[in-house]
């Protein structure tokens, strides 16, 4: 109470000092003259404090906020020693600006510029005779209104501001004068009067960098006080692009995060590493954070759970790389972490967007395949070769049927997108609201993915000392999906595209769907496979999610700079699959099989932080926050089916319906985590920054004696350009040497591998079923994490006043105790046992560069990446390698093997064709016989290099952006060969180059492709690895913001775009995409592709209306 | 920090903070949910059940009796060949393949003799009803010998294991033939005193005491302790449970014994049950014309016709042993084979929607053949009682009534020679035990593999009368090297 009684007193005192600068005012003094006569005002009177500097960053700190300022506008100036005492930010800034005729706006969420108040020094009377100028200020971009942008008569402190309208009257001496428009964080702008009485202005946003303010894990920091790697996207990134997941926008804009998008189809999965592969079972997949909540991602077959949220909610995207941000995140650090705050509402006018965008696709690259002439006369000459009767000896007779299967399965894809947001707020409440739709055709028939969500985020100041912050997010998706998975050859439409013959049409006269066995009825037809456009349409495969996740934090602060900070959160997620395979279809036979699998996911978390932020002296700062968390996972699920029904009509909805029933599958399982978590961040002398955290996390998944593990690490940086040798170089305007240590963990594996478990086993006794338990595993009480021990070193710079940017860092990772499936003797009734041996590692260098090239109102700005990764595996268990699942009936394609990538290709070597036009392979072991023993690494699935370059231009309410993206020195492993490009070896049709295969009339020894024959032995070798790099033009993007005010439009801002997603591939990859991962995130088989849904071209108009 | 001192409510809120998970590391105990723990399942007699159930299961493991036992034991077989990737097997050059199945199947069986091993170690402690106790216990000791008798006749001595497997100390040495079959011997001593001789309906399956002396009287055999396998068949025969079915035609050896529609019958000694709707995976394996065959090497082994099968009158489908069609028919009546394939094996069948048939381990004719040829050479010759044994076998396989004699007809031929006599039972085995998993183990026993097999033209070597060890064994367990390797493996 007595504090608040000071604070009072003193606002008092400041409120006389205020009055008394205003009285000090005179037209036409200097601007430095006024800042003298401030400064000494305030020196006398308020007994001095602490620097104004000072005290903006002890702001910045407590509220989490970051300020805009001009240096020399502050230089000097003290504030009242005890500011930052209570919890009232609006409070608190007038105090601090007040007496200064400073005032502030709030630029964004957290970002506030400050400024002169000029409306203070505009004198009135004047003997002068004035004229009076008019006008609006709006932001470039968005058209919308500028609020408190300075207007100044240029060589005068004559000037005004703009009020909450943009608007502003001024009057001149002259009509000929010049007038400034400045604000911090824009473009000034020097504008000539020439006559006019009223000037219309678009400001252009100014890049900066080192102000922003990025989310840390359990707290933020200032990008100038990172000691750690961290790399970020804002939402203007994410808007640009128009991706149904936010995780496929990140492609190529970040260095280090290697984005691939394994599925084209709408909702599909991605896969993103970052900075390398780090784990054989563990899973490499980050860890996704939503405002505070670590949430439920992965895949559900081929959809990816992060389509639930919608981009244009999202306000930042931060990337955890290095241990020192890393390690807070204890057992799941080790991946990387994703942090994602979503959009909250600002102080001020309430806002109204809405979004429309419309996205016309196509698929990418379409293959030709054989037309009905090529595949009948192959198919003769396979016969032929294998000395067996001609399938077509009148070819005449079948080839006026010619149907591409392409086209048969393709379509136009069409999206439609709709978002609605409301935000704004007074002193004491913000909020946001937004809800969306977005509805999504895929390029393949029968793909479609929609989603719906609705979001809710507050932000209330109950008292000066308590804040509290819900949040909720509520969405569904729902996405029908086609069979694109895993190369599953039976139902994948695009390997079954090949294997329909383009003798054979989709459907008969009466638009009846040709059975597969009549499409398999020729004596070279594969045993396999079904009609394509039948298993599109005719296997439903409906995945509904439904997501509800929301976090409540009360934040109070128990004493000056001391805070806690309780936060519960959860995330549900409920999956419901719907499957029916219609009689239709031969694995629909004899009539019908419908399916219904429901899964539920639940994680309930709760955070207890406390923050101590305190400054000592002139020259040291802290910031320490420790915490315990607690977080606990149920999932179950129920999957019940029945088949033979009378009719396809039901679908799945009555499986009652159905005659035969399948013994239902049920499961549960759980996990909880519980963690005790601390970081100290330093800085001394503002330029030696020091932060150490630790978490010790103690995990249920793992063994008895192995609950509970440390993670620390450690972090200097030092920020050279405070140093005075380097601020004589006026180049350099930031220069931040950066190093760190530490040490995460990797805790994904499923819950209960420590314990032996005893499982049920069926048997019959009696005639009926019955059931014992038998133990499934070998517990291993000793089963712990595997934990990646990082270093990073890392350097800022910033030059000729932020115009280049540029970062760069060398890392180097070591994961150990990898979890490994160790060989036991079979005698001992197991095969093997789950056990922490062996290791990985990464390293390598991400270099990150920005410069504006042009500033002005003619805006040009480059950004660019480039990071390279080198994948090693150092140690297995007894050395022995792993050789990953088969890709098909051929074998495996990827080893694990020491010193080589993890998951390298590996197969036999193949060397051009035999006299008989087979594959010749290498005998390595020069033994005379060619078989296992002879394969070889092939190649690697991890490319050296991963770019990506985007470029923006602005001027006036133009805006064109372009992202260019790629991966060089990789490799794929083109499984789709093994069935339609080796010279129909299996019965399938052909891509069409196969047309220059090995003939026996022309027995070229270097021909692409071998004797068509069934004989054929295309094992697993070289013939599937294909040069994958690639040059993308990802994205190009044009927008005009209308200039709503000069068009005297009754908006706040209004956009127009046009955009183009993945316009151009540039590659040697002979199949639909060289960005691809078949299997899911889990699985070995890395880079290989068979079957995958191709990725799309797409083109997009879209409109954003502000009111 | 001088306010915190002054405000206790503050400060109490920290602490809290800080104390709330005193006792946390009980929250990280993992409680299972869709399976048990070892101390759950083995603290009741609910749970001694489940887990002696459990054992019974592993014999249904694709690798064990279901598949790969059975395909490896009768390929090796004189009377059986493969087809596909397992037609190396018939042909006695077994490749990495095959050998990589055995090795499965070696593990198979080891992952049954564990679950007997927790078992026998769990049960006892358990507070429940003590003849039940003693059961479960002699069903696992029965089931252990079992695996280990199936081991040690094709493997010879292998790693003597008797506790459940623990933790990582896994190394053990190859025991002896004689410390193997010691334990056999103990276990089914226990299990012949311990188990009931015979169950309710619901409990059907289960091991009997008459079960483990059948058992143990065929390793009485194989150690050619010809008196003691003598006097225990001679118990099961005198035991009045059992009978030898009567038919009348082929067809009715699938309506009375090996057919889908058969839940148990008066011979039934021991076997692995299967319903239509938990059915049998080795029965497609073995014949499967209604789903066709395949190119490789699934579904329909095939007959050696040079062995017995293809021998005298069983060449011809007019024999009148009724055997002869219930167990083989010509493969030319399927339209998907090669027509050089012309003998398959139709003793177990059902439509692939019916694969219900039971697969019989031991069944009343074999203690009274093991009677049979125990009895002869204890006796340096044939008994009446061994004539009568082995006839009672012959007339029900031409529909006769067993037990009215039928000398001058199908009964054997009297004064035979111990040696005659003996073969004349081996034959008889032959036929009688067609795909039940006999014929290898009495080739090898008898010292006759070599001399039979070759005599067919086909290259078997010493090596294939002790089959490789797993490899896995070798390079995982510390206590062996290569050098424990079979011979010529």
């Amino acid at each position: 109470m007595k504090k608040w009684i000071q604070g009072l007193s003193l606002i008092v005192l400041l409120l006389f000092v205020y009055s008394g600068v205003i009285q000090a005012q005179e037209n036409g003094k200097t601007l430095a003259q006024v800042k003298l006569t401030l400064e000494q005002d305030i020196k006398a009177s308020t007994n001095s404090g602490v620097k104004f500097v000072t005290a903006l960053k002890r702001l910045e700190e407590k509220f989490d906020i970051s300020f805009m300022y001009q240096m020399e506008l502050l230089e000097g100036v003290s504030a009242p020693r005890d500011i930052g005492k209570s919890e009232n930010l609006t409070y608190e800034l007038k105090k601090l600006l007040a007496p200064y005729n400073l005032k502030y706006t709030r630029l964004n969420n957290r970002t506030f510029a400050i400024s002169f108040d000029f409306s203070k020094y505009v004198q009135k009377s004047n003997e002068q005779q004035l004229e009076q100028i008019q006008g609006t200020v709006t932001d470039a971009e968005s058209g919308a209104p500028l609020p408190g942008v300075n207007v100044l008569i240029k060589g005068t402190t004559t000037g005004t501001s703009t009020d909450n309208n943009g608007q502003y009257e001024l009057n001149v001496p002259s009509l000929q004068d010049t007038l400034v428009f400045s604000f911090i964080g824009y473009e000034t702008q020097q504008v000539p009067i020439n006559g006019r009485t009223e000037i219309n202005v678009a400001l252009t946003v100014q890049a900066v960098s080192g102000e922003e303010l990025v989310v840390v894990g359990y707290g933020t920091q200032q990008r100038r006080d990172l000691t750690g790697s961290i790399s970020s996207v804002s939402s203007e990134d994410l808007a640009s692009q128009p991706t149904t997941s936010f995780d496929n926008a990140l492609q190529g804009k970040l260095a280090g995060v290697r984005v691939v998008q394994s599925n084209g189809a709408p909702g599909g999965r991605t896969r993103i590493r970052i900075r390398g592969q780090n784990s054989v079972l563990g899973g490499s997949d980050p860890l996704y954070v939503v405002d505070g909540v670590p949430i439920i991602s992965g895949s559900s077959g081929n959809t990816n759970l992060l389509a639930s949220i919608n981009p244009a909610d999202i306000q930042s995207i931060d990337v955890l790389k290095d241990a020192s941000a890393t390690a807070i995140y204890g057992a799941r650090g080790s991946n990387g972490v994703i942090l994602i705050t979503t959009k909250k509402g600002s102080q001020g006018q309430q806002r109204v967007d809405f979004e429309t965008s419309f996205s016309f696709s196509e698929v990418e690259n379409k293959l030709d395949l054989m037309n009905a002439e090529q595949f009948v006369e192959i198919a003769n000459e396979r016969a032929r070769n294998d000395g067996a009767a001609e399938p077509f000896p009148n070819p005449g007779e079948v080839t006026d049927v010619n149907t591409d299967w392409m086209d048969e399965i393709f379509r136009a894809g069409f999206k439609q997108n709709y978002s609605l947001s409301t935000s704004g707020g007074d002193d004491n409440t913000r909020y946001a609201v937004s809800t969306n739709y977005t509805d999504e055709k895929g390029t393949i028939i029968g793909s479609d993915f929609s989603r719906g969500s609705l979001r809710l985020n507050l932000d209330q100041d109950v008292t000066p000392r308590l804040q509290v912050t819900p949040t909720l997010y509520v969405s569904r998706t729902q996405s029908e999906r086609v069979n694109t998975e895993e190369g599953g050859d039976g139902s994948n439409v695009m390997i079954n595209t090949f294997m329909a013959p383009p003798i054979m049409t989709p459907r008969d006269e009466e638009g009846n769907f040709t059975p597969g066995t009549e499409l398999k009825q020729f004596p070279f037809s594969p045993g396999s496979g079904d009609n394509p456009v039948a298993l599109a349409l005719e296997n439903l495969n409906r995945l509904t999610s439904d997501r509800i996740l929301g976090n409540i934090s009360a934040q109070y602060e128990l004493a000056d700079g001391l805070s806690v900070k309780i936060l519960g959160g959860i995330d549900n997620v409920n999956n419901e699959v719907d499957g029916f395979t219609s009689r239709v279809l031969q694995s629909g036979l004899p009539a019908g099989e419908g399916s219904e699998s429901r899964s539920t996911t639940t994680t309930f978390l709760n955070e207890n932080t406390v923050n101590y932020q305190g400054t000592f002296g002139e020259d040291h700062r802290f910031n320490a926050t420790a915490g315990f968390t607690w977080q606990k996972e149920e999932s179950e699920f129920v999957n019940v089916s029945a088949s033979n029904f009378v009719t396809d009509d039901l679908l799945n909805n009555n499986l009652g319906a159905g005659e035969n029933f399948t013994a239902p599958n049920t499961g549960s399982e759980e996990w909880t985590l519980i963690s005790w978590l601390g970081r100290v961040n330093y800085t001394l002398k503002d330029r030696y920054l020091f932060t150490f955290t630790g978490r010790i996390d103690g995990s249920s998944r793992f063994g008895e004696g192995n609950k509970y593990g440390t993670f620390p690490s450690a972090a200097f940086a030092w920020r050279i350009s405070e140093e005075d040798f380097i601020q004589e170089i006026e180049q350099i305007s930031n220069l931040k040497l950066r190093l760190s240590w530490g040490l995460s963990g990797n805790q994904a594996i499923e819950p209960f591998q420590s314990l032996q478990r005893m499982t049920p086993q069926q048997l019959v006794l009696g005639q009926s079923s019955s059931v014992g338990f038998a133990p499934a595993n070998l517990g291993n009480p000793e089963l712990q994490w595997e934990t990646t021990e990082q270093i990073d070193v890392g350097v800022d710079l910033d030059l000729w006043e932020q115009r280049v940017r540029l970062s760069a860092d060398y890392y180097y990772k070591d994961t150990s105790d990898l979890l490994a499936l160790v060989n036991l003797p079979p005698s001992t009734g197991f095969g093997s046992i789950l056990r922490n041996v062996g290791s990985v590692e990464n390293k390598g260098v991400e270099l990150e560069l920005g410069a504006d090239i042009v500033r002005g109102e003619f805006n040009w700005s480059v950004s660019g990446n480039i990071s390279s990764n080198k994948n090693t595996v150092k140690r297995l268990a007894r050395g022995a390698d792993i050789i990953a699942q088969d890709v098909n009936i051929q074998g495996p394609a990827n080893i694990i093997r020491e010193g080589e990538p993890l998951s390298a290709f590996y197969g036999l070597q193949q060397d051009g064709l035999t006299e008989n036009g087979l594959f010749n392979y290498v005998d390595q072991n020069e033994d005379g016989e060619v078989n296992n023993d002879d394969r070889v690494i092939l190649g690697n699935p991890y490319p050296d290099f991963t770019y990506g370059l985007s470029m923006s231009f602005n001027y006036k309410g133009f805006s064109l952006s372009a992202l260019i993206q790629g991966e060089a020195g990789k490799e794929v492993w083109n499984s789709n060969k093994e069935r339609g490009a080796v010279s129909m070896h299996r019965g399938y049709n052909q891509l069409e180059a196969v047309v220059n295969r090995w003939r026996p009339d022309d027995p070229d020894p270097n021909a692409p492709f071998p004797r068509a024959t069934s004989t054929l032995n295309a094992n697993p070798s070289s013939f599937f690895v294909e040069d994958a790099s690639f040059l993308r033009i990802n994205n190009v993007r044009l927008s005009y913001t209308l200039p709503v005010v000069e068009l005297n439009i009754p908006l706040r801002a209004a956009t127009v775009y046009v955009s183009g997603q993945n316009l151009a591939t540039f590659t040697d990859y002979s199949w639909f995409t060289p960005d691809v991962n078949s299997w899911g995130s889990g699985d070995l088989r890395i880079g290989v592709d068979r079957g995958s849904y191709p990725s799309n071209r797409s083109f997009t108009i879209g409109t954003q209306i502000g009111f | 920090m001088k306010s915190l001192r002054r405000s206790p409510t503050k400060l109490g809120l920290l602490l809290v903070l800080v104390i709330l998970c005193t006792g946390c590391d009980s929250v990280l105990n993992e409680e299972p949910k869709t399976f048990l723990s070892e101390e759950g399942v083995f603290s009741s007699q609910a749970g001694a059940d489940a887990a002696t159930k459990g054992i019974y299961a592993s014999l249904r493991n694709f690798s064990y009796y279901d598949r790969w036992f059975t395909a490896m034991v009768e390929m090796h077989a004189d009377y059986v060949n493969g087809r596909g990737s397992q037609a190396p097997v018939g042909q006695y050059q077994l490749n990495a393949q095959n050998i990589g199945r055995i090795g499965d199947m070696y593990g198979a069986i080891y992952e049954s003799i564990n679950r007997a091993n927790s078992v026998i170690s769990g049960v006892p402690d358990i507070d429940m009803d003590p003849n039940l106790k003693n059961q479960y216990l002699g069903e696992a000791r029965f089931l252990r010998a079992l695996g280990y008798f199936n081991l040690v006749r094709l493997f010879g001595g292998v790693p003597l294991r008797t506790q459940p497997t623990k933790g990582s100390e896994t190394d053990l040495p190859r025991a002896s033939e004689d410390e193997v079959y010691s334990l056999i011997m103990e276990d089914l001593q226990f299990a012949e005193n311990n188990l009931p001789g015979s169950y309710d309906q619901s409990s059907h399956g289960r091991a009997t005491s008459w079960a483990a002396k059948t058992l143990l009287a065929d390793v009485y055999l194989t150690l050619e302790r010809w008196g003691d396998a003598a006097a225990k068949a001679r118990e099961v025969m005198d035991s009045g449970e059992f009978s030898l079915v009567q038919v009348s035609s082929s067809e009715d050896f699938h309506t009375k014994m090996f057919g889908p529609g058969v839940t148990s019958y008066p011979e039934e000694i021991f076997s692995i049950q299967y319903t239509q709707s938990i059915p049998a995976g080795w029965l497609g394996w073995l014949h499967k014309p209604a789903a066709g065959y395949s190119s490789g090497g699934v579904f329909a082994w095939w007959g050696e016709l040079d062995s017995f099968i293809g021998q005298g009158e069983w060449a011809t489908e007019n024999s009148s042993d009724l055997r002869r069609n219930a167990f083989l028919y010509s493969g030319e009546e399927t339209q998907y084979l090669d027509p050089t394939i012309n003998m398959l094996f139709s003793k177990f069948r059902g439509s692939p929607a019916d694969e219900g048939v039971d697969m019989p381990i031991m069944r009343y004719a074999e203690p009274i053949l093991i009677f049979a040829e125990a009895a002869t050479m204890a006796n340096g010759g044939p008994t009446s009682e061994a004539y009568e044994a082995v006839n009672m076998i012959r007339r029900r396989a031409y529909g006769q009534d067993p037990a009215v004699a039928d000398p001058g007809g199908v009964d054997l031929s009297s004064g035979l020679s111990q040696e005659a006599f003996r073969d004349s039972v081996l034959l008889e085995r032959g036929k009688e035990f067609i795909m039940e998993r006999k014929r290898w183990f009495d080739l090898v026993r008898t010292g006759t593999a070599l001399e039979i097999i070759q005599g067919l033209g086909k290259p078997i070597t010493e090596k294939y009368l002790k089959w490789p060890i797993a490899q896995e064994e070798i390079d995982n367990n510390g206590a062996l090297t290569e050098d424990d390797q079979n011979p010529g493996w």
